[in-house]
């Protein structure tokens, strides 16, 4: 308890207290020995002074003993009343028996002590002595001394001296060590100072002063260099978290601006997606007017032109029925180019699904519907097995359908008529092909092949309305891939695609 | 008693040439020609123009074209299958349509037969030939 209480002071007091205490301390031992010391030779002095005294009654009393003359020895001993420090005497006989007695005047009357043999002994505050008298070497009586010492008041002097040094010495000491303690306390208080103004206002520029070389002077130094230290920690912290800052900051930045393109794009993408939407929506008008309208008045032209012919045929020279059948043809073509033109639509506007397609399967599918509306012809088909692919099942049967009926067509002429379906590598892509030996073309109207309604033969050689292979384009390229063709007058022709790769992964 | 065929149609190209092809496939049943959706449903509901018309009388088999000025043919049909006097008549749709939503929308409204005007009168003649040989002859009506 006392320890903590110690430990807890601040080192200006504890420096104070120990001063204090250890002088005090030392004060209060020399004060001791001073007393013993002092006790000692003043017990000696005082029993030197009594056997001197005693001697000198010895003498002077032995004649008063010789002639038994007790008055006279009582006048010698009332001499005593001179010298203070003897209380009490007493003169015995030789037979041990009370020859004179004295007393000190202010003393209390006191009985002779029994006669006792030659010594000196203290007894309380008193020193008795006990001193035989001669006469020619035979004892003729005994003197007895008594005398108060006054140690309790000596003790008291002494007491009061020393406590009144110590009081001294202990003004001077406190005097003495509040200016020398400063010495020791000052530069500690300085350092835990701006060890405090470190710590509250965080500000590591402060530095202690040095006073001294001691070890208060390697502490502050030691202080100030870690001051340093952390002073240019703090100032690489501080500078690496503004860059962190500025890091953050063109972050957030950067994010808010990717979010306000994404904001802008998801608008755009929706404005683009409403013009598509009413623009299919136009189309469906339009495709849906195409195909009930423009129909109705060309079956009217049909209808009409044969009932002329059939009514009034008569009425019309050769020329003139040569007419009205050129005018049914011509309506009756134009019919097959709407419902051509109505399919393309449908082709682009239809939703896709894609799922796994045997391509072998369906050209073998197509290729026997074929061979049953001809069977008189005689075509050798050579479909390669296993050609499977991702892709829109009922698209994929339009452009099969479409390249397989092509080659059937431009084949008639041919005697031994080979059709070919197979695969191969192209560029390094996977690339389908339809090759037969019929008509072919001249690779310089190659990219008329696929235009809408463009036709590099005449209706009578070779019917159709030239739709057939714009709708394989629209439907390849609704699959990411390309379609493209290959021929030469006479020998053949060779349809080339490709499907894109990445659908399987959808 | 004879048997009698309702034609809704607006066109009076088609008009004529319907009634020209059942006439020269020598089918003398009597036709009627409603030329809008609300009439058709006047003949059929006995009001408006047809006001105290005969109901008794029910067409056969009724030829339906889709694209009908007033009330178009879906919704002809539509209500003519909701009325208990009219739902259980054959409803042939006959129109220039090939739009899959049309054919989907008409059987789903409870259309007995869809069939493509073709261009090609030759063809059309067959088809109402077939058309009548089929519902007024094969087939037998609801008692």
């Amino acid at each position: 308890m006392t320890g903590a209480w110690f430990v807890n002071l601040s080192i200006r007091a504890k420096l104070l207290w120990i001063i204090l205490l250890t002088s005090s301390t030392a004060l209060l031992v020399v004060g001791l020995a001073v007393v013993i010391y002092d006790s000692i030779t003043y017990k000696r002095e005082q029993y030197n002074k009594l056997s001197t005294q005693a001697d000198l009654l010895g003498a002077i009393s032995t004649s008063a003993l010789v002639f038994n003359d007790p008055k006279t020895a009582g006048e010698y001993l009332s001499a005593l009343e001179a010298s203070p420090p003897i209380a009490s005497a007493v003169i015995y006989d030789s037979a041990g028996n009370v020859f004179a007695t004295f007393r000190r005047s202010d003393k209390p009357k006191l009985d002779p002590p029994p006669l006792e043999a030659e010594g000196h002994r203290f007894k309380g505050d008193n020193l008795l002595l006990f001193r035989p008298i001669y006469q020619g070497g035979d004892m003729i009586g005994t003197v007895y001394l008594r005398t108060e010492l006054g140690f309790k008041t000596r003790l008291l002097q002494y007491a009061g001296i020393v406590l009144a040094l110590l009081a001294g010495s202990l003004l001077v000491a406190f005097l003495l060590s509040a200016r020398l303690q400063r010495l020791v306390s000052r530069p500690l208080l300085e350092v835990t100072k701006v060890a405090r103004q470190v710590i509250d206002h965080q500000d590591f520029t402060h530095r202690a002063v040095k006073h001294s070389q001691d070890e208060v002077g390697v502490l502050v130094d030691a202080f100030n260099q870690m001051l340093a230290q952390i002073e240019r920690r703090e100032a690489e912290l501080q500078a690496s978290n503004e860059a962190l800052q500025t890091e953050i900051r063109e972050h957030k930045a950067a994010r808010e601006q990717v979010t306000r393109l994404n904001e802008t794009l998801e608008q755009r993408v929706a404005e683009r997606t409403a013009e598509l939407e009413s623009a299919n929506m136009e189309l469906e008008a339009f495709s849906y007017s195409v195909s009930h309208d423009l129909r109705a008045p060309l079956r009217a032209i049909d209808g009409f032109s044969n009932l002329l012919q059939e009514g009034y045929g008569e009425s019309f020279d050769e020329e003139g029925r040569n007419y009205l059948d050129r005018v049914r043809a011509a309506s009756q073509r134009m019919g097959h180019l709407i419902d051509d033109l109505l399919k393309l639509s449908r082709t682009s506007r239809s939703e896709m699904k894609p799922t796994e397609v045997n391509l072998s399967e369906l050209a073998n599918t197509i290729a026997n519907e074929l061979r049953e509306l001809a069977p008189e012809r005689q075509v050798t088909f050579s479909i390669a097995p296993d050609m499977i692919t991702y892709a829109d099942a009922p698209l994929m049967r339009i452009v099969l359908e479409n390249l397989l009926g092509n080659a059937w067509k431009f084949t008639r002429k041919r005697g031994e008529a080979r059709i070919e379906v197979g695969t191969t590598i192209i560029d390094g892509r996977k690339t389908y092909y339809v090759r037969d030996n019929g008509t072919g073309f001249d690779m310089q109207y190659a990219d008329q092949l696929f235009g809408a309604f463009q036709r590099l033969h005449t209706e009578s050689e070779f019917e159709g309305t030239g739709i057939g292979l714009a709708n394989v384009q629209r439907i390849i390229r609704r699959h990411g891939g390309q379609v493209w063709a290959e021929g030469k007058p006479d020998e053949g022709a060779t349809i080339y695609f490709t499907l894109s790769e990445w659908r399987k992964l959808s | 008693m004879t048997k009698m065929i309702l034609l809704v149609e607006d066109n009076r190209d088609d008009e004529e040439l319907t009634l020209i092809a059942f006439r020269k496939n020598h089918l003398a049943n009597e036709i009627v020609v409603a030329r809008d959706g609300a009439e058709a449903l006047d003949y059929l509901f006995g009001t408006g123009t047809y006001a105290g018309r005969d109901l008794s009388v029910m067409p056969t088999v009724i030829l339906l074209d889709l694209k009908l000025p007033k009330v178009d043919g879906l919704e002809v049909l539509r209500r003519l299958r909701e009325n208990e006097r009219t739902k259980r008549i054959p409803v042939v749709v006959l129109t220039s349509s090939k739009e899959q939503q049309d054919i989907v929308d008409s059987y789903n409204l409870g259309a007995n037969s869809y069939i493509r005007k073709p261009v090609d009168f030759t063809t059309f003649m067959e088809a109402a030939r077939q058309l009548d040989l089929y519902w007024l002859v094969l087939n037998e009506a609801t008692p």
